[in-house]
């Protein structure tokens, strides 16, 4: 039978969106923990993400106001996204939406000029993520509100932002922080992509305003650092605190630098992405003391403008045989400098380096088996930052006991291994990234650091401690999760 | 590996209705770009396969530039399978490139349409993953859904 072919354009267009979708992550999981802990097997992140991370949602609900009728057409959106870390029952939140936020909104346009989309609100972007530790070393605008513009084409894409980062680095004590910065992305062939990007920030000393850029003139750091600025100036200078010297107005400034390279496509190599970022921390604000009764503020802007972050990753997918096995392997590298601060250990002042390697055979397509393992090392810069046993030392300089010392414990490196198996189940078939996932894991880590975990045990040595100490460097978890990509 | 086989043994595979012969549909699938064009061979030949299992065999034709247009003007031989669809970058969500992959499958066996729109959420790790990375993402969907179509028909019959 014939028939025309116009008949099957009653039921309407071809397909089309819905005008208000909603996308979004979760991630939930039980680690019942025998040995003290709070349900992670380390501190963090640095050991691989499996195992380390607690439970967090989003949501990010599109609404269409404009939409495309074929490709290529104007467009417009909106995007609204609150996310956040605490689940009912499964963390010390317990849901409650006080840990949750408005991270996202932003109006979207497009092809008004072609190829071009506007983004009006929050900006953030960046060029990928790290699977294996769940972070994204190469991003820009994470702190912006303004606007920006996208310019894509088949293979590059250029996007330049400008804005306002003020309320993200001081909420309350806003100050205008003006940032501009872009992203570069090309793929000259099909297995090789780069990027470049950077962010500058400008923060302008307005007279008058209590919010600007000052210093306390005349600040020892030490002094800063044990709170004792305001009762040295008075040891000095006796019956003059009235005369405590007076802010000084200052511009701050600070950057970031980012870069990536991408490859892939060949023989066993899925892909292969690699990050870099330089960041210089903006100063922070001011801090207080109270001396006799008084409050005192403490500008410290020149005392914390010497602060720079690097980081490098890199983590590659290989397929060692189709549909059966696939590894991931993922490097990282941090280095955190405080330029003003060379006598307390601190997280500005450290570096570290792990990696990561997980292999997943498919025994069905929906039925994988995961071992993954990860060997990490952490130093601190400014001298010993952690304790080994039960009975190790406590503050410290250069090992002898001293209540004013600024070191903590009996080392200044952590070490960390850590290692995980179990059985993963995938509806969506093959794949170590493929989503949704509910995992059965035991994942088992062993540090030179005594109690290497969040825990509540109770650290001190003193004779009427009613609990005890704890010695223990293994640490064993079983977990029961989910997560997904919706 | 008690615990995977006891999972395994879990898993329940769709039903399937076949045709009592076999039977040659047209078939269109179409990814609309610019230039609208066939949706990736590997995608198509999947379907087909899954097809294949109701006796159906899926006849690919060649995909007009603007099938918008061209499907109101041509002339077909009877039931034909349609897919239309249209992949769009939604946003960066925790770390992958969330794209929609919206479908629509249509039967038409000279009488009636079934049918189905579908919107179909898949995750890009990488930047360069564009459409037809999409539409790859969304198969196992899209398998799903033609199954059920094609059952429904067939029980129709």
């Amino acid at each position: 039978m014939s028939i025309v072919f116009g008949l099957m354009g009653l039921l309407g267009q071809s397909a089309e969106a819905a005008p208000v979708q909603v996308g979004g992550y979760m991630r939930v999981m039980t680690r019942p923990d025998v040995q003290g802990g709070n349900g992670t097997l380390g501190y963090w992140n640095l050991y691989g993400r499996l195992l380390n991370e607690r439970g967090y949602t989003m949501l990010d609900t599109r609404i269409q106001l404009q939409e495309a009728d074929s490709f290529g057409d104007p467009w417009s959106s909106v995007h609204f996204r609150a996310e956040g870390g605490s689940i009912a029952n499964t963390d010390a939140g317990n849901g409650n939406l006080s840990n949750f936020r408005l991270s996202q909104v932003y109006l979207l346009s497009g092809n008004n000029i072609p190829n071009l989309v506007w983004q009006l609100g929050t900006l953030e972007s960046y060029f990928g993520d790290l699977g294996l530790y769940d972070m994204r070393p190469a991003m820009v605008f994470t702190d912006t509100v303004g606007v920006s513009g996208r310019y894509q084409t088949e293979r590059s894409e250029l996007l330049i932002g400008v804005g306002d980062a003020g309320y993200a680095k001081y909420g309350g004590e806003y100050n205008t922080v003006w940032t501009s910065g872009f992203t570069l992305r090309h793929r000259p062939i099909d297995r090789l992509e780069f990027g470049i990007g950077g962010q500058g920030y400008l923060e302008l000393g307005t007279p008058g305003n209590r919010n600007a850029p000052y210093t306390t003139p005349e600040m020892d750091y030490e002094d800063w650092l044990r709170g004792e600025v305001v009762q040295q100036f008075d040891a000095e200078n006796p019956f003059d605190i009235l005369e405590f010297p007076i802010p000084e107005l200052q511009n701050s400034s600070s950057y970031t630098a980012i870069g990536y390279i991408g490859f892939g496509g060949f023989g066993p190599v899925i892909w292969n992405n690699f990050y870099a970022t330089y960041r210089t921390l903006h100063p922070e604000k001011y801090t207080t003391e109270y001396f006799e009764g008084q409050e005192f503020k403490l500008y410290t802007t020149d005392l914390t403008d010497e602060r720079d972050t690097l980081l490098i990753g890199n983590e590659m997918q290989l397929r060692i045989v189709p549909n059966k096995w696939d590894i991931a392997w993922g490097l990282l590298y941090g280095r955190h400098q405080d330029g003003d601060n060379d006598i307390a250990p601190s997280n500005h002042d450290r570096t570290y380096a792990s990696t990561v390697i997980r292999s997943q055979w498919y025994i069905k397509p929906e039925f994988h088996f995961l071992i993954e393992s990860s060997i990490a090392q952490e130093i601190s810069h400014n001298g010993r930052a952690y304790r080994e046993h039960a009975d190790s030392i406590f503050a410290n300089t250069n090992g002898t006991a001293d209540a004013r010392g600024f070191e903590y414990g009996d080392t200044d490196t952590r070490i960390t291994w850590q290692g995980k198996t179990g059985v993963v189940l995938n509806p969506n078939g093959v794949g170590i990234f493929n989503r949704p996932s509910l995992r059965v894991l035991y994942g088992s880590q062993y540090s030179n650091q005594n109690n290497a975990f969040g825990n509540s045990f109770v650290e001190s040595l003193d004779q009427y401690n009613n609990f005890g100490n704890r010695e223990q460097h293994w640490h064993h978890v079983v977990a029961v999760e989910t997560e997904s990509w919706f | 590996m008690v615990l995977i086989t006891l999972l395994t043994g879990c898993l329940k595979s769709p039903a399937v209705v076949s045709s009592p012969s076999t039977e040659q549909w047209p078939t269109w699938m179409i990814l609309e770009m610019t230039e609208d064009k066939a949706v990736p061979a590997n995608v198509s030949n999947q379907l087909a396969k899954a097809a294949q299992q109701h006796n159906i065999t899926l006849d690919l034709q060649p995909t007009p530039a603007d099938f918008e247009i061209a499907k109101h003007v041509g002339a077909v031989e009877s039931p034909v399978l349609v897919l239309e669809s249209r992949a769009e970058f939604y946003a960066q969500v925790n770390g992958r490139f969330r794209w929609e992959v919206d479908v629509k499958i249509d039967i038409f066996d000279g009488t009636d349409h079934i049918s189905e729109e579908l919107t179909i959420p898949v995750f890009h790790q990488f930047h360069h993953e564009r459409q037809a990375e999409a539409l790859e993402a969304a198969l196992p969907t899209l398998e799903r859904k033609l199954h059920s179509l094609l059952n429904k028909q067939l029980s129709a019959q």
